[in-house]
């Protein structure tokens, strides 16, 4: 015979995704919600594309400086 | 009445565990330069900006799909250089077969071509990029052995390998030499270290170099 769920097993697959639904909306919520750097909020697009990124702000700087050494070195 | 999980009804534990396969999806969280943002300073924060606030006043939004693939190339770099780190030791190395065998015969090749035959090897063995010989010196490390050592290390220079340490013995020498070759990592480290869009972000970078110098003609 083939195997059903039970209601209580569909009750806990519910709950479950309830759960994961909770925690997404509250996670972007905190996203929206935490501070960015006020020499951010001028440049939307910026912080923007920057939130995309999980890394800290020196990381963001070093990849600034090496596409400009890149730059300098196109140049020659 | 002793605890057991069955005590929490199902629906909590499967709310609790929807809420944990979350937490644990490793791409869903707010960013860490937003948490930065809380825990630094106004001015700690602008000055770790500087840079990027200059690069981007100076390119602008063009410059943000090459500024992103740049992040990502740094990314992996950074995963090279922690895997490089942590190859630093030979006990540390697991063994690249084809160059290790290679090596293994080239070492034992050159002692045998160096000082007349006067070196006896005990063993040599080869990992990832380094490789250590015993050496037989039963008289310690005299002048003259010495002087047969240098020769031996400096025939090998030739052929790619570094001197990286020696350590005395009762009556062997233990030489450790190194090779400048690219690592070799295991599957897992080498799919994370060329994922399929690596090739994108370089072509990403290339492009808006390229639109650069178009710009300047």
């Amino acid at each position: 015979m083939a195997w059903h769920p039970t209601t209580q097993q569909k009750v806990a697959v519910g709950y479950f995704v309830a759960g994961f639904c909770a925690i997404a909306l509250l996670d972007g919520a905190l996203t929206l919600l935490l501070p960015k750097p006020a020499v951010l909020a001028p440049q939307p697009a910026l912080s923007k594309a920057m939130t995309r990124q999980d890394v800290t702000l020196e990381q963001w700087s070093n990849a600034a400086e090496r596409l400009e050494e890149k730059r300098k070195l196109a140049r020659l | 009445m002793r605890w057991s999980l069955e005590l929490i009804p199902l629906h909590y534990r499967a709310l609790a565990a929807g809420i944990c396969a979350y937490l644990l999806w490793p791409f869903a969280h707010a960013p860490q330069w937003q948490w930065q943002a809380l825990w630094q300073s106004e001015a700690e924060t602008a000055a770790a900006l500087a840079p990027l606030m200059s690069f981007y006043t100076k390119y602008g939004e063009p410059a943000l799909p090459a500024l992103n693939a740049q992040l990502e190339l740094n990314k992996l770099r950074d995963l090279e250089l922690s895997l490089i780190a942590a190859n630093a030791d030979f006990a540390d190395q697991d063994r690249d077969d084809t160059w290790a065998e290679a090596t293994e015969f080239m070492i034992a090749h050159v002692a045998q071509n160096v000082g007349a035959n006067e070196l006896r090897i005990y063993d040599s063995e080869c990992r990832n990029n380094l490789c250590r010989i015993e050496l037989a010196a039963p008289k310690g490390l005299n002048p003259e052995f010495r002087a047969l050592v240098l020769k031996y290390a400096a025939t090998l220079k030739a052929g790619d390998l570094e001197f990286h340490d020696l350590k005395e013995g009762k009556d062997r020498i233990m030489l450790e030499l190194k090779s400048d070759k690219r690592l070799q990592y295991g599957y897992f480290e080498e799919r994370a270290l060329k994922p399929a869009a690596r090739e994108q972000w370089l072509a990403e970078v290339k492009a808006w170099l390229g639109t650069q110098q178009h710009n300047k003609k």
